[in-house]
């Protein structure tokens, strides 16, 4: 069993008690990219030289009784929607391609403070529009369980990074679904954290009331312990929350006791029906079996209006897309195309956004374009905008009721590449259970809930809390995962990638 | 709801500053309006009452002070410029005014 | 460049025929030391992208963050404008594409701006309008772009631009008049006083430099006529680059007429924007649009709204100068002016300067008197403001003194003022090169007069007979003699006395 198949709680005590450097593990982190990415394809750009520098600092930091932080050495992947002074920093589209920012987003000065090496960037659908990764100009990921399909969007790069165990630890984006939907797609653990727990200073903006950088991990102590490095409050993001992060480690360690006596678990009657899979259910529907078990009250509970909450999400972030991507103009930075003859600035900003954006891409600008209309702003981006208070009403009745909501990540297993992309409705479709979450800035959480019985591929199970109770889904987590590993005889991985000797 | 006709698509591409080719405006149109139909259904749901939400967390007063923090040299604000001169960005000559 | 011409009706028949309707709309730049939305430098100058940073220069992940003095500054000009200001407000993004703006959209107010529902009062030769303004709100200055390659260094016609990011982001407010309406033959003077009464107020309160010439206060003009009585607002046309109070006049006086000449020949106002050309005070027209913008206008997701406390109005309210206008009362008090010598200078904008003046060491009588006749003559003939004329009001000063301590007459300090405005040097370097100074000696004084007396015996006569006045022939000849540089009353008592 090699070091990349412990979870990084465990790297981290391996390095406190000197049974390894942090050259070592980033090496052999290293190692398995070299050996496997060529076919999976998670990363955009691998910075093998910095990685092993940052380790030897750590290392030396260690040797002087000094490291940085719980975590100081254990190496990181970051999902390329992040800005990192130096390296190439491409939200997945053409029209950064080589862009090298000057400037570190918040998130990666605190990783960089901890001392945790940066592996490398993440592939991600362009811009963070997609669930699937297919809508990267750069190619898409494949899902370590079968590599003829699609490992979930839009940060399907940095879960399978870890679920392929490239990495312990990476960084994600959710905005709809997109860290906890690939979690789901790939048997691994992501959260979205409270909206303004966790900077957005640094991270390239698809919807700007929705997005939130979060952790990706094969555990929820790993998560736990990425998520308090990350989070608290930024001066520089105006919308970042005053709180500070804490007791979310506590949680999940308590939580793996597994007594949830006294906990109020509601499960969303709108998350359930024909539009769930039923292998999906199938697994769901054990997961419930074991949080009774472990003492927890289920109870059904209704959010009526959930049911507009797609139409609202795909209002809102076009919107706020359209007006974002606006600086994309071949004017300051970014790939520049120039017509023949002796075109205007007009010219070659149409010219170069045609030329560097994908599809899906100009899709939702021209929506949002629409949405944001003299004549259409009230019908559409503001009456999407009042969906947005109702379902925020809506959650605080629940949490009246239950101390946190659940429901299955996704409606299906992971399809084949290119089976829907052509079909953006369809895509959309993947993100039900996860937007709702976004539009109301409430956390939720995407644990492995075993494989399904009809193909094998991984299922996931979704958790959330009211704002800033983030330790809940620790606490409730963790429970589940303990429980689950028990039966599993340890974590679920994909064949190809299993530590040898493993079960 | 109407339906997005060629030309509006066109018209919204171009506040968009986004030069979509006839093959494309082909491709694109119809998908747009199938999104478009499925989001019409919002229509009315919320009644006048419905405050808007901007941000899920409210918050307000968010200030920073009127000090002077270290920016970017010219280098490092140029570096990625298709073209510059004279330490300024260099763009193609420009059509419209000034707003 | 003045486009094909333009038929003028005469300004007199503008007003028997419309009444003129006016909005203005008036960008004053803070003197803040940093930008809106980040800690960047903002300057004045300084050499190309040297005061950017990833926000202001809209680099892909960075984030606003609004600068607390601008806000206070945007609730005291409002307050200062008896304006409301508003319990709850919120920045919006102002959609276009434009190369000086980095980020593709402008982050402004736009249904929700700080303080509306205000007025100011202006007085124009003795009668007093009431502007009412409708808002005042806070944005974003755009980058500088400058032109390459045409002739005339405009846009048209150039072949590529270069752009320069200090100026973008640093704070601006908009303040922007009701429709002014009821001002007749005095509209152009209405719109001068206003924009010279709003720069007054905002000079007092020290939240901006208000130079026009700099940029750091622009005006834009919107006018239209509607026919005389009628009621209703026409078409209007809006005219930027008006860089002067002058400046503001003409453009109102010069569209009056040019909108007249198009409605008299049967025709309509187009609504653009035209561009004031200081050399000739006329417009032209820009580039064509071709439909009206869409700004896509949506509150800005990236920053919180701002709602100032009453607590905090009120405190601001309390460091509030004093209204130009009670000043000018006090003014006038301890500089013991008529009403009519206190409006002219009023109207020729020379509160402030005599003010400066009488604080170096000049009698306000003193102050007036230059400023009003001598340097006014000067800066009319110069086509600039009384401000921009060279002079500044301790140099005024000095020669004032100069005049009392028996160094200059008047006749000699208006050629010391003709050192200052070609740019000489000081006073007492003017005087130096070009030898002005009075006679201080008698000795000289007497040897002039023996010589004069000399030449007309006559003279002396008359003057031992008890003809003072005759001694006038003797001091135009010592006059000419010294070349002017002669004290007039003390040759007269030299005289006098030689004689008696």
């Amino acid at each position: 069993m090699s070091w990349i198949h412990k979870t990084a709680a465990e790297q981290a005590a391996a390095l406190a008690a000197g049974e390894v450097t942090s050259v070592e593990l980033t090496q052999a982190h290293l190692d398995q990219i070299a050996a496997t990415d060529g076919e999976l394809h998670a990363f955009l750009h691998v910075d093998a030289e910095g990685a092993l520098a940052q380790a030897a600092a750590s290392d030396e930091r260690r040797a002087a009784g000094s490291p940085l932080h719980e975590l100081d050495g254990v190496p990181i992947a970051i999902k390329d929607v992040l800005t990192t002074e130096g390296l190439p920093t491409t939200a997945g589209s053409r029209i950064l391609e080589g862009w090298i920012p000057p400037y570190d987003g918040t998130v990666t000065t605190k990783i960089k403070a901890a001392g945790l090496p940066i592996l490398g960037k993440t592939n991600m659908d362009e811009f963070a529009m997609g669930s699937s990764t297919e809508n990267s100009a750069y190619g898409p990921t494949r899902n370590p369980w079968d590599h003829g399909r699609i490992p979930g969007g839009s940060g399907g790069g940095s879960a399978a990074a870890v679920g392929a165990f490239q990495a312990p630890l990476a960084i994600g984006s959710d905005t709809g679904g997109s860290i906890r939907q690939p979690g789901a797609m790939t048997g691994t653990v992501g959260v979205k954290p409270t909206y303004g727990s966790v900077s957005r200073y640094g991270v390239i903006a698809l919807a700007n009331s929705l997005d939130q950088l979060g952790p990706c991990t094969r555990t929820v102590l790993d998560s736990a312990l990425l998520h308090e490095l990350i989070g608290g409050h930024d001066p520089r993001d105006s919308t970042s929350v005053p709180n500070q992060v804490t007791g979310l480690v506590d949680a999940a360690r308590a939580g793996a006791a597994r007594d949830l006596g006294g906990l109020k678990v509601g499960i969303v009657t709108e998350l359930q029906g024909d539009a769930w899979n039923a292998d999906v259910v199938e697994r769901f529907d054990e997961s419930i079996a074991l949080l009774k078990e472990m003492g927890a009250d289920v109870v059904e509970v209704s959010l009526p209006s959930f049911v507009h909450a797609m139409a609202a999400y795909y209002l809102i972030l076009p919107a706020e897309c359209s007006s974002n991507l606006a600086k994309f103009d071949a004017m300051r930075y970014g790939r520049r195309v120039t017509p023949e003859g002796s075109p205007s600035a007009e010219e070659v900003m149409k010219v170069s956004r045609d030329a560097g954006f994908g599809d899906e891409v100009k899709r939702r600008i021209i929506i949002g374009t629409y949405a944001l209309s003299s004549g259409y702003y009230d019908a559409f981006y503001g009456q999407a905008q009042k969906i947005r208070t109702l379902i925020i009403e809506d959650f605080k009745k629940a949490f009246e009721q239950v101390d946190v909501l659940v429901s299955p990540t996704a409606p299906s297993t992971a399809w084949a590449i290119g089976e829907k992309a052509d079909d953006p409705l369809a895509m959309y479709l993947q993100d039900l259970a996860t937007i709702p979450a976004n539009l109301a800035g409430v956390p939720g959480i995407s644990i492995p809930s075993g494989v399904s019985s009809a193909d094998g591929l991984p299922t996931g199970i979704q958790f959330l809390a009211p704002v800033l109770e983030d330790a809940r889904l620790y606490r409730v987590g963790a429970a589940l995962e303990s429980a689950l590993f028990e039966q599993w005889g340890g974590q679920i991985t994909p064949a190809a990638y299993a530590p040898k000797g493993a079960n | 709801m109407p339906e997005l006709s060629r030309d509006e698509v066109r018209h919204l591409a171009d506040l968009a500053r986004i030069d979509l080719s006839d093959a494309e405006l082909e491709h694109l149109a119809p998908q747009l309006n199938v999104i478009l139909e499925s989001v019409a259904s919002i229509q009315g749901v919320a009644g006048p009452d419905v405050p808007a939400t901007s941000h899920p967390i409210p918050m307000t007063n968010v200030f920073r002070e009127d000090v002077v923090v270290p920016g970017l040299t010219p280098q490092q604000a140029l570096a990625a410029a298709p073209a510059q001169e004279d330490d300024k960005f260099s763009v193609p000559r420009i059509l419209g005014d000034e707003q | 460049m003045t486009e094909t011409l333009a038929t003028l009706v005469d300004f007199d028949e503008v007003l028997e025929k419309f009444d003129p309707a006016m909005g203005l709309e008036v960008h004053v730049e803070l003197n803040t030391n940093t930008k809106m939305f980040c800690g960047c430098p903002a300057v004045f100058g300084g050499a190309p992208n040297t005061n950017v940073c990833p926000t202001c220069l809209g680099l892909p992940g960075a984030m606003p963050a609004v600068n607390a003095k601008a806000v206070e500054s945007a609730i005291r000009i409002g307050l200062a404008l008896n304006c409301e200001i508003a319990q709850w407000c919120r920045f919006a993004r102002k959609n276009y594409f434009y190369p000086d703006m980095p980020k593709n959209f402008q982050t402004s107010q736009y249904d929700e701006p700080i303080a509306f529902e205000g007025y100011l009062d202006v007085e124009v030769e003795g009668e007093t309008f009431r502007i009412e303004i409708e808002r005042a709100h806070m944005e974003e200055d755009t980058g500088k772009a400058t032109h390459v390659g045409g002739s005339t260094g405009r846009i048209q016609g150039a072949d590529y631009s270069l752009i320069d990011y200090n100026r973008a982001g640093i704070p601006l407010i908009e303040i922007v008049t009701k429709p002014i309406l009821n001002t007749g033959a005095k509209a152009p003077l209405v719109a001068k006083a206003y924009v010279s009464a709003l720069r007054d107020l905002v000079k007092a309160l020290g939240v901006s430099d208000v130079r026009m010439d700099q940029g750091s206060m622009r005006c834009d003009v919107n006018l239209s006529l509607a026919p005389k009585g009628a009621g209703g607002l026409g078409t209007r046309s809006e005219t930027k680059n008006v860089n002067s109070l002058r400046s503001v006049e003409r453009a109102v006086r010069y569209e009056m007429s040019r909108h007249a000449g198009i409605l008299l020949a049967g025709g309509s106002v187009l609504q653009e924007t035209r561009h004031f050309h200081e050399s000739d005070g006329t417009t032209s027209s820009g580039r064509e649009k071709s439909d009206a913008e869409d700004y896509r206008y949506f509150p800005e997701p990236d920053l919180v709204p701002v709602a100032p406390s009453r607590e905090w109005v009120e405190e601001l309210r309390a460091t509030l100068p004093e209204p130009p206008a009670e000043r000018r009362v006090r003014l006038q008090a301890d500089w013991g002016f008529t009403d009519l010598e206190m409006r002219d200078a009023i109207n020729a904008d020379a509160i402030d300067l005599i003010e400066e003046t009488v604080a170096a060491g000049a009698a306000p009588q003193a102050a007036r008197k230059w400023w009003l006749s001598e340097i006014s003559r000067r800066a009319n003939e110069a086509g600039v403001d009384l401000v921009d004329a060279g002079v500044s009001p301790t140099q005024v000063a000095e020669v004032q003194k100069l005049i009392d301590a028996g160094t200059l007459n008047d006749k000699l300090a208006r050629q010391v003022f003709d050192g200052l405005f070609a740019g000489e040097g000081t006073p007492a370097e003017i005087i130096e090169k070009r030898g002005l100074a009075l006679v201080s000696d008698d000795g000289p004084l007497l040897a002039a007069i023996e010589d004069a007396l000399a030449a007309q015996p006559d003279i002396a006569e008359k003057i031992r007979g008890g003809n003072v006045k005759a001694a006038g022939a003797i001091v135009g000849a010592v006059m000419k003699a010294t070349r002017g540089q002669a004290d007039a009353a003390r040759v007269q008592q030299l005289i006098v006395e030689r004689l008696s």
